[in-house]
C-alpha cells in the first residue's frame, strides 16, 4: 500500500506539480462546499486552487479531476444508500438503460465546472506571478 | 456556468440537479420508511395524540383521539408520500400545468380553462366548507398537508420537484374541489354524441335504426329484468329529429386526445350470507381506470372515536373512498350514465354575443383568463358561457379532440355544485347497508352503482347520480340550443333512480353495464357499457350454491371474453373454405383448440384479439371510415351481424366493383392479423405469439417524466374480461371484504405502491403480485394495541411543539 501511494504520490508530484497533501485538501474542500453553496460552489476551491497551486496544465486537469471525483463519489455514497436504485433511476430519466452513465453525467459536469474554475485560477495566478511554477 | 445552470424546455438545468448535495442525487426515502421501532414527530395543528402504525407495505393505520387530528395526520402522511401527485392533478384540472411543463401543456390548460372546472370546484367547496361534515375535515387535512410542506428542506424535496425545478405550493380546500371535480370528468366527461352526430350523417333513417338502435336488448341489466316501476317520465315525447342538426358537420378537425378512456369502469358484486361459505355477506370491487406511476389510490386505515375505515383514498382529500369498516363494506362502478349533452346556438351575429333562445336574444358572459407559461409570457384566454353552459371551442380554434365539438355549449350535470365527499365520509362512519344508502342519497357526480353489504346480511346497489330528466333518446346527438323544448327538463328525483335490495338470486353486481331495461320509465342515456364482463360475472354467481373469499379472489382473476367466445365460432366458420398458409393453418389450430381466455402465456388469445380488431375495422371502415371520428356500431350489433346476418349488405365495401362477403372481410383481417403479429413477437411460429408479450403492459409516470414509468410487464386480461387489462388501463384497486360477526377480513391490492418517491422500493412494489392476479391480506387493527407481525414501525405525532 505505502508503495502504491509513494508511486501515487511521485506521479502526481511529476505530472501535476500536486503533493497527496493539496490533494487532500482540495478534495476536502470540494467535498464540503456541497453542503453551504449551491451547485456551483465547486467552481470556488477550483478557482483558489488555480490560483494558489495551479502551477503547470497537469495541475489544472489534476483539479478538474479531484473535483469531479467528489461529486462522483457523493453520489456514491447517496447511491449506495439507496442499494442502487437512485443511479438506475438518474440514467433511465436520462433515457439510459445503463446506470454508470448517470455517473459519467455527473462527473462529465463536475469536470467542466471544476476544470473551467480552476483554469481560470490558474491563468490569474500568471497574471499576478508571471515567472511563478 | 449559465450553461449549466438554465433548464432548456423540458431539460432541467444539468448543473443543479446533477449536483450530489441538493441535486437528485440527494433525493431523501420517503419520511415513514425505514425508521426505527418507534418514533415521535411533532406536527402544528395537532391538538392530541396520533399513533400511526406503518406496516411492511407502507400502509398507515393511523389512531387518532379526534376526527380533527386525524384529517390533519391523513393529510401530513398521504402528503409525505404523494405530494407531487397531489399538487399535478389539482393543477391539471385548474388550467396550471405550463406554470411547470411550459408551452407543451397549453392546449391542455386551455381546455380545462374553459371547461370551467375551477368555477364548478369553487362553488362544490362553498358547499363543502359550509357543511359540518366536510368543513372541518378539508381544513384539518389541509393543515396537515401544509404541516408536511413546511417540514420540507432542499434535501427533502421530492424527485419530481427536483427534476422540473419547481416547489410545492400551499395546500387548499379549494384542491380537494379540483381534483373531486377532474374524477367526474374522468369518469363521466365522455361524450360520444359528436360522434354519433358524424355518423348519422353518413346513414339514412332506416340503416341509422339498424346499426345504432336504441331498442337493441338490455342483456344482464344491474336490476334483473321483470321489476315494475310505478312512476312515468315527465320528459314528453321527442320532437321531430329533422328540427335538429343542420350546420354541425364541417370543419371538425382532430387533434391529440385527451379524453377519459372509453374502458374506464369497473366491476362490483356481492353475495348475501346464503350464498356464502362464511354466512356473512362477502363484497368484492374492482376499479378499472388509467395505470400510471404513482398510482391514482393510496391505502390507509383512519381511526377515530367515529369510526374504523380501511380502504383507499385519493391523495389529496380526506376520508377513504372505497373500503370498509367492521360493519360494512362498499364498492362502487362507474355508472356510465350520460350526462353531456350539446347545445348548438345560433348567434346574432359574428362577434357571437348574443344567441337566440326562444325568441330573446340572451348575452355570452365572456372573461378574460390568464394561463401562466413557465419562461413564457402568460397567454390569454377567452371563456364563454350561456345558460346552457359553457362554449369550450370556437370555429377557429383546434379542439383537442374530435369528441369535443366546435361552437358549441356543454351542458354538463358535472357542472352543478355538489359535496360527493359527504357521502364517502358518511359512508366511512356508517354501520348498516341502510346507513349507506343514506349517505350516497346525496352523492351527485360521476354517476356510481354503490354497492353496499353489512354484516346483518342487508345487500344492496343503487345507480345513484344526477340525472337530467329527457325525453327517449335525447342527447344522443346535437342539440338544438335555440328553443327551450330541447332543454333538460330537471332531474330525474332520487327516490326514482334505479336500485336492488337483497334479492333472490342471493347475489348483486354490476359492471357499467345498462341498470335497467326499457321498462324503466326515465331515458338515462345510451350506450352503456357492453355486457360481456356482466354476463360473465353473473354466469359465474350463479354457478355455484357457495362462495368463499378465496372464490372471489379467483373470479376477480378470471380471464375468460364471453364477447370472444361469442364471435370467435361464427369468425372461424367464415374461414371455412379457404386455403391458408402453414403459418396460418397452425394459428387457426391455436383458435379451434382456445377456451377464451386471456392468460400471459395464450397464443390463440393474441390471435384472436389482433384478428377480431382487424375485422372489426375492415367491416365498418369503409361505411364511416376513421374511428376516431366517427362512432362505429356498439360491439353486440357487430358481434350479432357476425353470427345471424352472415348475409348483411353491411359486409360489402360499396366503394368497390366486386360484392365483398363476410368470409372475405374475416380471410382478409387474419392474414393482416397474423402479419401484424408477425412483427410483434419477431417470429413467424404462432406458438410463440404470446398474449403477454404481444400486448405489452405499460405504467407512465402521472407526468410523463421518461424513467419513472414501468413498462414491460407481462400481465394478463382484456377489455371483455373480469380481470379488464388492456395494457394501459385496467384494475387499478381490487379489493375482497368478508364481512364477519365482529371484524372483516379483507384482501386487495393495486398496481403500484404506497409511495410515490420514485427511489423507493414501494413506488412499484405491487405490480408483480397485481400482474399475477395476486392480492394481499389487509391488515384491518381495533386497537393501536393490536399485534400484528406485519407492522414495521410505530410513529407518535404530536402538536405541542414545532420542529
Amino acid at each position: 500500500m505505502k508503495r502504491f501511494f509513494d508511486a501515487f504520490k511521485t506521479r502526481a508530484q511529476n505530472d501535476a506539480g500536486l503533493t497527496m497533501g493539496e490533494l487532500a485538501v482540495f478534495f476536502a474542500a470540494c467535498w464540503g462546499v456541497g453542503f453551504v453553496l449551491p451547485w456551483w460552489g465547486l467552481s470556488v476551491p477550483a478557482f483558489l486552487g488555480g490560483v494558489l497551486i495551479g502551477r503547470r496544465k497537469g495541475t489544472v486537469a489534476a483539479l478538474a479531476f479531484f473535483g469531479a471525483l467528489s461529486w462522483v463519489m457523493a453520489s456514491a455514497v447517496a447511491d449506495f444508500q439507496t442499494h442502487g436504485r437512485l443511479s438506475a433511476r438518474i440514467a433511465a430519466v436520462m433515457a439510459a438503460e445503463n446506470a454508470l452513465l448517470a455517473y459519467l453525467a455527473t462527473a462529465l459536469v463536475a469536470l467542466g465546472l471544476a476544470g473551467l474554475a480552476a483554469h481560470c485560477g490558474s491563468i490569474l495566478r500568471r497574471i499576478i506571478h508571471p515567472k511563478a511554477v | 456556468m449559465t450553461l449549466l445552470g438554465q433548464s432548456y424546455g423540458l431539460i432541467p438545468a444539468i448543473g443543479p440537479i446533477l449536483h450530489p448535495h441538493t441535486g437528485i442525487w440527494s433525493v431523501s426515502p420517503s419520511l415513514f420508511e425505514g425508521a426505527p421501532e418507534s418514533k415521535a414527530l411533532d406536527i402544528p395543528g395537532l391538538q392530541g395524540k396520533v399513533t400511526v402504525h406503518v406496516d411492511q407495505d407502507q400502509v398507515k393505520h393511523i389512531f387518532a383521539e379526534s376526527d380533527h387530528d386525524l384529517y390533519v395526520a391523513q393529510g401530513f402522511v398521504v402528503a409525505s408520500d404523494r405530494l407531487w401527485q397531489m399538487e399535478f392533478v389539482t393543477r391539471l384540472a385548474a388550467g396550471r400545468l405550463s406554470e411547470v411543463f411550459g408551452r407543451r401543456t397549453l392546449e391542455v390548460d386551455r381546455f380545462f380553462t374553459k371547461l370551467g372546472i375551477s368555477e364548478a370546484a369553487e362553488e362544490s367547496v362553498q358547499l363543502m366548507m359550509m357543511d359540518s361534515v366536510t368543513g372541518p375535515a378539508l381544513r384539518a387535512y389541509a393543515e396537515g398537508v401544509n404541516a408536511f410542506i413546511q417540514s420540507l428542506t432542499p434535501k427533502t424535496l421530492p424527485f419530481e420537484y427536483r427534476i422540473l425545478g419547481h416547489h410545492p405550493e400551499e395546500w387548499t380546500a379549494e384542491k380537494a374541489g379540483l381534483l373531486l371535480k377532474y374524477m367526474t370528468y374522468n369518469l363521466a366527461g365522455r361524450s360520444l354524441d359528436m360522434l354519433l352526430t358524424r355518423s348519422r350523417t353518413r346513414l339514412n333513417r332506416e340503416d341509422f335504426e339498424d346499426l345504432f338502435s336504441l331498442s337493441m336488448p338490455v342483456i344482464e341489466p344491474i336490476i334483473p329484468k321483470g321489476r315494475s316501476w310505478d312512476f312515468e317520465s315527465r320528459a314528453g315525447d321527442p320532437p321531430d329529429e329533422s328540427m335538429k342538426t343542420g350546420s354541425l358537420f364541417q370543419n371538425l378537425l382532430r387533434e391529440e386526445y385527451i379524453n377519459p378512456h372509453e374502458a374506464n369502469g369497473s366491476n362490483n358484486w356481492a353475495v348475501t350470507g346464503k350464498k356464502s361459505t362464511t354466512g356473512y355477506p362477502i363484497l368484492s370491487n374492482d376499479i378499472h381506470l388509467g395505470y400510471s406511476l404513482p398510482t391514482l389510490w393510496y391505502e390507509v386505515q383512519l381511526v377515530s372515536p367515529t369510526q374504523n375505515v380501511y380502504g383507499v383514498s385519493l391523495p389529496g382529500a380526506p376520508g377513504v373512498v372505497l373500503g370498509f369498516n367492521n360493519r360494512l363494506a362498499w364498492g362502487v362502478t362507474n355508472g356510465g350514465t350520460d350526462v353531456l349533452d350539446w347545445y348548438e346556438l345560433r348567434y346574432r351575429d359574428d362577434h357571437k354575443s348574443e344567441y337566440l333562445f326562444d325568441g330573446q336574444w340572451r348575452p355570452v358572459i365572456s372573461r378574460e383568463k390568464k394561463i401562466k407559461v413557465r419562461n413564457h409570457r402568460p397567454v390569454k384566454v377567452i371563456t364563454r358561457q350561456t345558460h346552457l353552459g359553457p362554449l369550450i371551442y370556437d370555429e377557429k380554434e383546434a379542439p383537442l379532440s374530435p369528441l369535443i365539438p366546435k361552437g358549441l355549449a356543454m351542458r354538463w350535470a358535472g357542472h352543478e355544485p355538489s359535496n360527493e365527499l359527504k357521502s364517502f365520509m358518511l359512508l366511512n362512519r356508517a354501520r348498516s347497508t341502510q346507513e349507506c344508502f343514506e349517505a350516497i342519497s346525496t352523492f351527485q357526480s360521476p354517476a356510481q352503482n354503490f354497492l353496499c353489504a353489512d354484516n346483518k346480511n342487508d345487500v344492496g346497489l343503487w345507480h345513484m347520480g344526477l340525472f337530467p330528466v329527457r325525453w327517449r333518446g335525447q342527447g344522443r346527438m346535437i342539440l338544438d340550443g335555440s328553443e327551450s323544448r330541447y332543454e333538460w327538463k330537471g332531474w330525474i328525483p332520487k327516490p326514482e333512480v334505479p336500485f336492488i335490495r337483497n334479492p333472490g338470486a342471493g347475489f348483486v353486481s354490476s359492471a357499467n353495464q345498462a341498470p335497467t331495461d326499457h321498462s324503466y320509465p326515465h331515458y338515462i342515456g345510451w350506450p352503456f357499457e357492453a355486457p360481456f364482463r356482466a354476463m360473465r360475472i353473473n354466469e359465474l354467481l350463479r354457478s355455484k350454491p357457495r362462495f368463499s373469499p378465496e372464490d372471489m379472489i379467483a373470479m376477480q382473476a378470471d380471464t375468460l371474453s364471453v364477447s370472444a367466445r361469442m364471435a370467435l365460432p361464427a369468425l372461424l366458420k367464415a374461414m371455412e373454405g379457404r386455403e391458408f398458409t402453414a403459418s396460418e393453418q397452425t394459428a387457426l389450430e391455436e383458435l379451434r383448440r382456445w377456451d377464451y381466455r386471456f392468460p400471459e402465456d395464450s397464443a390463440a388469445a393474441a390471435i384472436y384479439y389482433f384478428w377480431f380488431k382487424r375485422f372489426e375495422k375492415n367491416l365498418w371502415f369503409p361505411h364511416f371510415e376513421d374511428p376516431e371520428e366517427h362512432m362505429y356500431p356498439p360491439l353486440l350489433r357487430t358481434i350479432t351481424l357476425l353470427r345471424d346476418e352472415s348475409q348483411s349488405k353491411w359486409f360489402d365495401n360499396l366503394a368497390t366493383d366486386q360484392v365483398e362477403t363476410i368470409q372475405d372481410i374475416a380471410s382478409i383481417s387474419f392474414r393482416e392479423a397474423t402479419e401484424d403479429l408477425k412483427k410483434r413477437s419477431g417470429s413467424s411460429q404462432p406458438a410463440r405469439w404470446l398474449w403477454a408479450d404481444v400486448r405489452e403492459t405499460t405504467f407512465e409516470h402521472l407526468g410523463k417524466i421518461p424513467g419513472l414509468g414501468k413498462s414491460r410487464v407481462r400481465a394478463r386480461g382484456m377489455e371483455h374480461s373480469i380481470f379488464a387489462n388492456t395494457g394501459v388501463h385496467g384494475p387499478v384497486w381490487k379489493m375482497v371484504v368478508a364481512l364477519g360477526p365482529d371484524k372483516p377480513r379483507a384482501w386487495g391490492i393495486f398496481p403500484g405502491g404506497q409511495s410515490g418517491n420514485p427511489l423507493s422500493p414501494h413506488y412499484d412494489d405491487f405490480i408483480e403480485k397485481w400482474a399475477k392476479a395476486e392480492m394481499r391480506e389487509l391488515i384491518y387493527l381495533k386497537s393501536p394495541n393490536e399485534h400484528n407481525p406485519r407492522l414495521e414501525n410505530m410513529w407518535t405525532l404530536h402538536g405541542e411543539s414545532l420542529r
